[in-house]
């Protein structure tokens, strides 16, 4: 045992050891090992193990490009080929046209990269090699062989002859419908690659030729990836992709993980450069511009590109309707709202040639089609850094001193700021990749270094930074930049408004991660400080995510209050600080059915709706929320008939939009089921419920809330119908994961009990009901007040029990406590 | 309908669900796959003389059974491997507590070796290891996990770091250190 916490502690002094410089390591060891040689022995050991790795890991990873590209191997063997011909060099290498050595007539072009492979590499290299190999379609370039020679690795790919899809398309004039026929064989060998696990993430016109036989074909698929792999540093996320201007999707500069869709946008604007006749965000040509472009605004649509662009008429009459509308959903910056497949996006080209209906221009699309409201649930990450630091979004410290030129010049140096960090992080200068992350941690370096003259500027670049890192899902590093950032603000006078604004910001990241303690400091801070100002859209906010904390923590009276400030302000704001009543009318609503106000819950929850009307379409995400919490709270306050129509309305819309097992859906059948237990009707309740309770366990895992709620149901409604047995074991199984999930007097732990007891009851095992049952009722009443639907509950089945046990004045007594509506139901 | 079907049918729909983005059904899917790589571990450590396995060879071929399924449509490749990984560590180790509670002299120890891990060509009993990862996680939770996806699941750093969700210069860190600690504990005598 001593043993094992004595090598604990190796590696903790070891590890803070290898984050100092070698020559701060010896006075570190003497200060925290002090007379302990055994353990000063061990972390030696350890660090003299860590060195001899760091030194093979050197060679692997060094820098390996130089001379490559100088350096001719035309007629070199490599493999079974004879470099004939350099034709061409990128960032990843030098490509030759190479001949069979074996007398068989066969061209192909070889790529090579230098490397200094280890083993381990080149057998990842191989692996990934054999993998692509596995890869035949008419339509990809197939890879032909790969190996490593003399600290090259290479590839060697079929050759094709052929001329780059766009030219193509000009030099032979193609019309909609040829083009439209080349992208269906692209997209049919994208789907090809998918189904082997291979993602191409660099689908653009230079990567698409066309042979002589009008057979288009995509090259280096995959390649890249299985290159870098031989380059020692493998990466999916760097920066030289980030920067590859208008075929780039959102999330290659976000940072988040490729994937399948990555590749649909690709296609997507692939067909949009080749039907337009310009890339998508024509006017954004530099990277930086590209990134303010993709994280500010959807895509233009095709049509309207191909009109600024001074083409035909007939053609932009041809792009309107379907193919504006395949590209827009190709073009989707969100991920999960551009075609699943590239196989779906086939199927609706095709459907496009055939005159049939595309997919793309169902009702949810057709809005987005004719209007292309900006959507605010994308644009996070790197993006958001650069757009608010160049368009100057946050220069309110210099705006309140009242001296434009001074915030001229803070945008201005914040400018030059990102770029200097962007430019340091380009592969071209000579350092290596770098994921967004890796950038970010070194902007916050650089930051200190850079600009520690200007406080303000530096203070505003790490609200920024934090900013992003929330976006990444960071917290730690938000908070330590959001640290930073108040230190500053606060020493150098920073001004009132950006220090609400940056503690606010902080509240948000607080309350991601449930810190509401701290959250809730945070917040009052910034209310207090806002007051006073006349920032309205600030204050409203602060205030939004004070009520927040306060609904999390009990304080929900406060909370009433804050709300009931924010709609104010916003009701005297300008269109859309007005528009955003609706999801604060939404979250009063929420609030006040946990109160037990039902009445003025209801109000609300309509008011949110018809607001929400008024500036989103019918199936938006967000309206289709609101609706069904209004139904839930009509069920809370037993009202089950009206919340019927409401949720199946729900859920069909949303089925139409998000599919038939999509969280949201499950959750509204879960509703649904409980306004039917309600409405009496056990077996469709417990049919319903049981399909949702499933669905949601295999979606989000057993022991979530939300199936444990729908199990819950789905165990009430089935000892309702009288299956006593099936549903007391459901209902035992759910009071016991609330037990272990939640603290002891929260109302989940109640209403399980509740269910339980329901069953029990039912069963006609009075005695055991009893107990659970008081206990269950005492408990509701407490957290949750008389009104609450499972006190409710709790009071009828204590009734209905001491009837049944020849017990009448105890009955009484709750029967007296039983709303009107409620005293009837059964 | 008979078993083997049911469950490929469930397979099919975890399969479509997650491909088409729905990141809950990868658990689901993932219990499924359990017992398929454990079942490959076993089948293979039946063919290989001495017991001992490549785990990197191990998930490669996990892989293309899984791409040889009719439907699959695999969104994320990079979280599939972490994920893969994960089992096939457990899958392992499984087999190998198996094999050494069965005789009781320890005999027929399971072990692997990978380049990626200490010296080429070195053998590593998988039970010790898991320990060590044990152990590792208790004071570097982040060490162990980076250890576990590069050694199980042949990840790379830039790869373990997206899968994980931190910077590559975090990965390096970690693994130096959790390999360093690694090789260390392995050496004692």
């Amino acid at each position: 045992m001593r043993e094992r916490s004595a090598s604990a502690l190796a590696y903790v002094l070891f590890a803070e050891a290898m984050a100092l410089p070698e020559s701060q390591r010896g006075d570190f060891l003497d200060a925290r090992c002090g007379g302990d040689t055994r353990l000063r022995t061990d972390v030696h050991e350890l660090l003299a193990i860590a060195a001899r790795d760091e030194v093979a890991t050197g060679a692997l990873c060094g820098p390996a490009h130089a001379g490559a590209d100088e350096e001719s191997w035309v007629g070199r063997v490599i493999g079974r080929f004879r470099l004939v011909e350099r034709i061409g060099a990128g960032g990843m290498g030098v490509v030759y046209r190479a001949e069979r050595i074996d007398g068989v007539q066969q061209s192909v072009a070889v790529k090579l990269v230098a490397t200094s492979m280890a083993s381990v590499a080149q057998s990842r290299f191989e692996r990934e090699a054999q993998l692509l190999a596995r890869l035949e379609h008419p339509s990809i370039a197939r890879l032909i062989d790969a190996g490593v020679q003399d600290t090259r690795a290479w590839i060697a790919i079929e050759f094709v002859r052929g001329k780059r899809i766009d030219e193509y398309c000009r030099d032979l004039q193609l019309q909609p419908r040829d083009i439209v026929r080349l992208l269906i064989r692209l997209a049919d060998a994208v789907a090809a690659a998918h189904r082997l696990l291979v993602v191409h993430s660099d689908i653009k016109p230079a990567n698409v030729l066309v042979g002589a036989e009008g057979v288009p074909k995509l090259v280096d698929f995959g390649i890249s990836t299985a290159l870098r792999e031989a380059d020692g540093h493998s990466s999916t996320v760097n920066v030289a992709r980030m920067f590859s201007p208008n075929y780039a999707a959102p999330e290659q500069i976000n940072g988040t993980p490729l994937s399948v869709a990555t590749d649909v946008f690709g296609l997507g604007a692939l067909a949009y450069r080749l039907l337009t006749g310009v890339p998508p965000y024509a006017d954004a040509q530099d990277p930086i511009a590209y990134l303010l472009a993709i994280s500010q605004r959807d895509v233009e649509l095709g049509s309207q590109a191909a009109r600024t662009a001074g083409r035909d008429a007939s053609l932009v009459r041809a792009l309107r309707g379907d193919l504006d509308a395949i590209l827009a959903k190709a073009l989707e910056r969100d991920p999960q709202r551009r075609y699943s497949t590239a196989t779906e996006m086939q199927a609706d080209l095709t459907r496009y040639l055939d005159a049939r209906p595309v997919h793309a221009r169902t009702p949810t699309w057709a809005y987005r089609v004719k209007k292309f409201v900006s959507r605010n649930q994308v644009a996070v990450g790197l993006t958001a850094l650069l757009l608010i630091a160049i368009t100057g979004g946050a220069t309110s410290a210099a705006l309140q001193a009242r001296k434009a030129s001074i915030a001229q010049a803070m945008a201005a140096r914040r400018g030059e700021f990102l770029e200097s960090v962007l430019k340091s992080a380009d592969p071209r200068s000579g350092k290596r990749d770098l994921s967004l992350a890796e950038l970010l941690d070194s902007a916050a370096g650089a930051l200190d270094d850079k600009l520690s003259e200007e406080p303000l500027v530096e203070a505003s670049m790490l609200g920024l930074v934090a900013d992003t890192d929330v976006g990444l899902g960071r917290y730690p590093q938000a908070l330590a930049a959001s640290d930073r950032q108040l230190m500053l603000l606060e020493t150098h006078d920073g001004g009132a408004l950006d220090i609400g604004r940056a503690l606010t910001s902080r509240g948000r990241v607080l309350r991601e991660q449930g810190i509401w303690l701290e959250d809730e400091k945070v917040m009052r801070r910034a209310v207090a400080l806002l007051r006073p100002l006349n920032a309205k859209p600030e204050l409203a906010r602060a205030l939004f995510e004070l009520a927040a904390v306060l609904a999390h923590t009990d304080q929900e009276r406060e909370a009433e209050s804050d709300y009931r400030e924010e709609l104010a302000l916003e009701a005297a704001g300008p269109p859309e600080l007005r528009a955003h009543r609706s999801y604060t009318y939404y979250a009063l609503g929420g609030l006040l059915t946990n109160l037990g106000r039902y009445r003025e819950a209801l109000q609300y929850e309509l008011e949110s709706i018809e607001l929400a009307k008024r500036t989103m379409p019918a199936d938006h995400q967000d309206l289709l929320t609101f609706q069904a919490q209004y139904a839930s709270t009509l069920i809370s306050s037993n009202q089950p008939a009206p919340a019927e129509a409401v949720l199946r309305d729900v859920i069909e819309k949303d089925t139409r939009v998000s599919g038939a097992d999509h969280k949201d859906v499950l959750l509204t059948q879960s509703l649904l089921a409980d306004d039917l237990v309600e409405l009496q009707r056990y077996d469709e309740a417990a049919e319903l419920a049981l399909k949702a309770a499933s669905a949601l366990d295999a979606l989000l895992g057993g022991d979530n809330s939300y199936s444990l709620t729908a199990w819950q149901t789905f165990a009430i409604a089935t000892c309702s119908e009288g299956d006593f047995s099936r549903g007391l074991e459901v209902a035992q199984r759910i009071s016991a994961a609330r037990v272990r999930l939640y603290p002891a007097n929260h109302r989940f732990v109640h209403a399980a009990a509740a269910a339980v007891g329901l069953c029990l009851y039912r069963a006609h095992r009075y005695a055991e009901a009893e107990p659970i049952l008081l206990s269950a009722a005492a408990g509701l009443e407490a957290t949750r007040g008389e009104h609450y639907r499972f006190t409710q509950l709790a009071y009828r089945l204590l009734r209905d029990l001491y009837e049944a046990t020849g017990r009448p004045d105890t009955a009484r007594s709750y029967s007296a406590r039983l709303l009107p509506d409620a005293a009837h139901s059964r | 309908m008979d078993d083997k079907s049911d469950a490929a049918a469930v397979l099919d729909g975890l399969l479509e669900r997650w491909a088409r983005g729905e990141r809950g059904a990868l658990d689901a899917l993932l219990t499924q796959f359990y017992r398929d790589v454990h079942q490959i571990a076993v089948s293979q450590l039946r063919r290989e003389r001495h017991s001992t396995l490549r785990p990197t060879a191990l998930v490669h071929e996990v892989y293309l059974r899984l791409t040889s399924l009719p439907r699959i449509k695999v969104q994320d490749r990079m979280h599939f491997l972490a994920m893969t990984a994960r089992i096939t560590r457990q899958a392992l180790v499984d087999e190998a507590r198996k094999r050494r509670s069965q005789k009781r002299d320890g005999g027929d120890p399971v072990t692997l070796t990978d380049a990626n891990l200490g010296e080429f060509g070195r053998v590593y009993d998988a039970v010790d290891l898991d320990d060590l990862l044990g152990e590792l996680q208790q004071v570097d939770r982040l060490a162990a996990d980076i250890v576990t996806l590069r050694v199980f699941g042949g990840l790379s750093v830039d790869e373990a770091a997206a899968a994980l969700g931190v910077s590559s210069a975090t990965v390096n860190r970690h693994w130096a250190t959790g390999k360093a600690w690694l090789t260390w504990e392995l050496q004692k005598p």
